[in-house]
Protein backbone atom coordinates (compact mmCIF):
# COMPACT_ATOMS: atom_id res chain seq x y z
CA UNK A 1 0.00 0.00 0.00
CA UNK A 2 1.28 3.47 -0.85
CA UNK A 3 1.84 6.46 0.66
CA UNK A 4 0.01 9.98 -1.15
CA UNK A 5 0.74 13.60 -0.18
CA UNK A 6 -1.51 16.09 -2.13
CA UNK A 7 -0.84 19.54 -3.53
CA UNK A 8 -3.80 21.48 -3.48
CA UNK A 9 -3.69 25.07 -5.65
CA UNK A 10 -7.31 25.33 -6.72
CA UNK A 11 -9.03 28.02 -5.64
CA UNK A 12 -12.33 26.68 -3.97
CA UNK A 13 -15.59 27.00 -5.58
CA UNK A 14 -14.76 28.50 -8.74
CA UNK A 15 -12.69 25.74 -10.31
CA UNK A 16 -13.09 21.51 -9.68
CA UNK A 17 -9.61 21.07 -8.54
CA UNK A 18 -10.82 20.78 -4.82
CA UNK A 19 -13.68 18.67 -5.12
CA UNK A 20 -11.06 16.44 -7.11
CA UNK A 21 -8.49 16.47 -4.56
CA UNK A 22 -11.12 15.40 -2.06
CA UNK A 23 -12.27 12.16 -4.35
CA UNK A 24 -8.88 11.40 -4.93
CA UNK A 25 -8.25 11.22 -0.59
CA UNK A 26 -11.54 9.64 0.10
CA UNK A 27 -10.65 6.60 -2.73
CA UNK A 28 -7.16 6.06 -1.88
CA UNK A 29 -8.49 5.92 2.05
CA UNK A 30 -11.20 3.49 0.66
CA UNK A 31 -8.78 1.43 -1.44
CA UNK A 32 -6.20 1.05 1.75
CA UNK A 33 -3.68 3.62 0.82
CA UNK A 34 -2.60 6.19 3.31
CA UNK A 35 -2.48 10.08 3.00
CA UNK A 36 0.63 11.91 4.86
CA UNK A 37 -0.34 15.44 4.05
CA UNK A 38 -2.72 17.58 2.12
CA UNK A 39 -0.68 20.97 1.61
CA UNK A 40 -2.69 24.20 0.37
CA UNK A 41 -0.86 26.52 -1.32
CA UNK A 42 -1.64 29.83 -3.78
CA UNK A 43 -5.74 30.11 -4.23
CA UNK A 44 -5.93 26.47 -2.48
CA UNK A 45 -5.47 28.50 0.69
CA UNK A 46 -9.04 29.52 0.77
CA UNK A 47 -11.25 27.09 1.51
CA UNK A 48 -9.39 27.02 4.81
CA UNK A 49 -11.36 29.95 6.04
CA UNK A 50 -14.48 28.56 8.94
CA UNK A 51 -16.03 31.41 7.45
CA UNK A 52 -16.44 30.07 4.15
CA UNK A 53 -20.30 29.53 4.09
CA UNK A 54 -21.91 28.31 0.70
CA UNK A 55 -25.88 27.72 0.56
CA UNK A 56 -26.89 24.66 2.00
CA UNK A 57 -27.38 23.33 -1.29
CA UNK A 58 -23.92 23.15 -1.87
CA UNK A 59 -20.51 21.39 -0.85
CA UNK A 60 -18.97 23.20 2.05
CA UNK A 61 -15.45 21.75 1.18
CA UNK A 62 -14.03 23.69 4.33
CA UNK A 63 -16.55 21.25 6.22
CA UNK A 64 -15.51 18.18 3.61
CA UNK A 65 -11.78 18.54 4.40
CA UNK A 66 -11.92 19.36 7.82
CA UNK A 67 -14.53 16.36 8.68
CA UNK A 68 -12.19 13.83 6.37
CA UNK A 69 -9.17 15.12 8.06
CA UNK A 70 -10.64 14.09 11.64
CA UNK A 71 -12.40 10.61 10.89
CA UNK A 72 -8.99 9.68 9.17
CA UNK A 73 -6.28 11.52 11.04
CA UNK A 74 -4.79 13.45 7.73
CA UNK A 75 -2.58 16.16 7.89
CA UNK A 76 -3.80 19.69 6.28
CA UNK A 77 -1.41 22.36 6.08
CA UNK A 78 -1.83 25.61 4.67
CA UNK A 79 1.31 27.92 3.22
CA UNK A 80 1.60 30.73 5.91
CA UNK A 81 2.45 33.16 2.66
CA UNK A 82 -0.28 31.87 0.48
CA UNK A 83 -2.91 32.38 3.63
CA UNK A 84 -1.65 35.67 5.02
CA UNK A 85 -1.59 37.26 1.66
CA UNK A 86 -5.24 36.37 1.38
CA UNK A 87 -6.74 37.05 4.83
CA UNK A 88 -6.40 33.52 6.48
CA UNK A 89 -5.14 33.37 9.86
CA UNK A 90 -4.76 31.68 12.94
CA UNK A 91 -4.76 33.46 16.55
CA UNK A 92 -0.83 32.93 16.64
CA UNK A 93 -0.38 34.59 13.19
CA UNK A 94 -2.74 37.26 13.72
CA UNK A 95 -0.63 38.51 16.97
CA UNK A 96 2.53 38.30 15.23
CA UNK A 97 1.34 40.19 12.22
CA UNK A 98 -0.88 42.29 14.62
CA UNK A 99 -4.44 41.72 12.68
CA UNK A 100 -7.64 41.56 14.16
CA UNK A 101 -9.49 38.41 14.47
CA UNK A 102 -8.74 34.64 13.07
CA UNK A 103 -10.72 32.67 10.72
CA UNK A 104 -8.31 29.37 10.42
CA UNK A 105 -10.58 26.21 10.48
CA UNK A 106 -9.42 24.57 13.46
CA UNK A 107 -8.89 21.34 10.99
CA UNK A 108 -6.20 22.96 9.00
CA UNK A 109 -2.90 24.17 10.41
CA UNK A 110 -0.24 27.20 9.17
CA UNK A 111 3.13 26.29 8.40
CA UNK A 112 5.71 26.67 5.76
CA UNK A 113 7.13 25.05 2.91
CA UNK A 114 8.99 22.75 4.72
CA UNK A 115 5.91 20.84 5.43
CA UNK A 116 5.37 20.56 1.53
CA UNK A 117 9.32 19.48 0.71
CA UNK A 118 9.00 16.65 3.76
CA UNK A 119 5.78 15.55 2.27
CA UNK A 120 7.53 15.21 -0.69
CA UNK A 121 10.32 13.44 0.67
CA UNK A 122 7.94 11.03 2.82
CA UNK A 123 4.88 10.00 0.25
CA UNK A 124 5.28 7.38 -2.65
CA UNK A 125 3.65 9.92 -5.11
CA UNK A 126 2.54 13.77 -4.93
CA UNK A 127 -0.17 14.63 -6.49
CA UNK A 128 -0.96 17.98 -7.68
CA UNK A 129 -4.93 19.35 -8.07
CA UNK A 130 -4.69 23.05 -9.30
CA UNK B 1 11.35 6.69 -16.06
CA UNK B 2 7.83 7.33 -17.22
CA UNK B 3 5.11 10.11 -16.22
CA UNK B 4 1.23 10.19 -15.86
CA UNK B 5 0.35 13.81 -17.27
CA UNK B 6 -2.68 14.68 -15.66
CA UNK B 7 -4.77 17.59 -17.88
CA UNK B 8 -7.73 19.54 -16.56
CA UNK B 9 -7.56 22.16 -19.03
CA UNK B 10 -8.63 21.29 -22.58
CA UNK B 11 -7.17 24.28 -24.04
CA UNK B 12 -3.06 23.29 -22.41
CA UNK B 13 -3.61 20.40 -24.57
CA UNK B 14 -0.93 20.43 -27.20
CA UNK B 15 1.34 22.42 -25.42
CA UNK B 16 1.05 19.42 -22.76
CA UNK B 17 1.45 17.07 -25.50
CA UNK B 18 4.24 18.82 -26.64
CA UNK B 19 6.10 17.96 -23.24
CA UNK B 20 5.52 14.12 -22.85
CA UNK B 21 7.63 11.54 -23.92
CA UNK B 22 6.43 8.23 -26.23
CA UNK B 23 6.55 6.26 -22.45
CA UNK B 24 4.09 8.39 -20.80
CA UNK B 25 0.64 8.29 -20.40
CA UNK B 26 -2.02 11.03 -20.75
CA UNK B 27 -4.77 11.48 -18.23
CA UNK B 28 -8.00 13.93 -18.57
CA UNK B 29 -10.06 15.07 -15.93
CA UNK B 30 -12.39 17.48 -14.96
CA UNK B 31 -12.68 20.03 -18.16
CA UNK B 32 -10.05 18.45 -20.10
CA UNK B 33 -11.91 15.30 -20.52
CA UNK B 34 -13.75 17.34 -23.49
CA UNK B 35 -10.62 16.72 -25.31
CA UNK B 36 -11.36 12.85 -25.77
CA UNK B 37 -12.55 14.63 -28.68
CA UNK B 38 -9.06 15.12 -30.26
CA UNK B 39 -8.17 13.35 -33.20
CA UNK B 40 -4.57 13.94 -32.89
CA UNK B 41 -3.96 11.65 -29.32
CA UNK B 42 -1.75 8.72 -29.89
CA UNK B 43 -0.18 8.35 -26.54
CA UNK B 44 -1.91 6.22 -23.96
CA UNK B 45 -4.80 8.34 -22.88
CA UNK B 46 -7.21 7.88 -19.98
CA UNK B 47 -9.98 9.60 -19.19
CA UNK B 48 -12.00 10.06 -15.79
CA UNK B 49 -15.31 8.52 -15.94
CA UNK B 50 -16.90 10.81 -13.26
CA UNK B 51 -15.89 13.89 -15.23
CA UNK B 52 -17.38 12.61 -18.27
CA UNK B 53 -20.88 12.03 -16.93
CA UNK B 54 -20.83 15.46 -15.66
CA UNK B 55 -20.59 16.86 -18.98
CA UNK B 56 -22.64 14.49 -20.22
CA UNK B 57 -20.11 12.80 -22.58
CA UNK B 58 -20.01 9.52 -21.25
CA UNK B 59 -21.91 7.26 -23.92
CA UNK B 60 -20.65 9.68 -26.53
CA UNK B 61 -17.23 8.45 -25.93
CA UNK B 62 -17.85 4.81 -25.12
CA UNK B 63 -19.37 4.83 -28.69
CA UNK B 64 -16.38 6.19 -30.16
CA UNK B 65 -14.17 4.17 -28.33
CA UNK B 66 -13.81 1.19 -30.58
CA UNK B 67 -10.82 2.22 -32.67
CA UNK B 68 -9.71 4.57 -29.93
CA UNK B 69 -6.73 4.39 -27.25
CA UNK B 70 -8.56 6.39 -25.07
CA UNK B 71 -9.38 4.31 -21.66
CA UNK B 72 -12.19 5.24 -19.38
CA UNK B 73 -11.29 4.52 -15.75
CA UNK B 74 -12.94 5.86 -12.32
CA UNK B 75 -11.40 7.25 -8.95
CA UNK B 76 -9.94 3.99 -7.98
CA UNK B 77 -7.77 3.30 -11.23
CA UNK B 78 -6.71 7.04 -11.25
CA UNK B 79 -5.20 5.92 -7.35
CA UNK B 80 -3.45 2.75 -9.12
CA UNK B 81 -2.69 4.48 -11.93
CA UNK B 82 -0.69 7.19 -10.37
CA UNK B 83 1.58 4.36 -8.84
CA UNK B 84 2.14 2.42 -12.22
CA UNK B 85 4.08 5.86 -13.61
CA UNK B 86 7.16 7.01 -11.98
CA UNK B 87 5.35 10.03 -11.01
CA UNK B 88 2.41 12.46 -12.34
CA UNK B 89 3.24 16.09 -13.87
CA UNK B 90 0.07 18.28 -13.33
CA UNK B 91 0.09 20.28 -16.47
CA UNK B 92 -1.53 23.62 -15.27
Amino acid sequence: MAIFSLLVTATPYSAQGQFSALQFVRVAINNGHSIKRVFFYADGVLVASRLNHPPSDEINLTKAWAKLAIEQDIDLVVCVTAALKRGITNHAEAERNALTGENLDPAFEISGLGQLTEAMLESDRLITFG
Amino acid sequence: MKSLFILNNPTKLDACLNAMSTQDGLLLIEDAVIATHHSGLSCVTYALEEDLIARGLSQLVKQHLVNSNIKIIDYTQFVELTLQYDKTVSWL
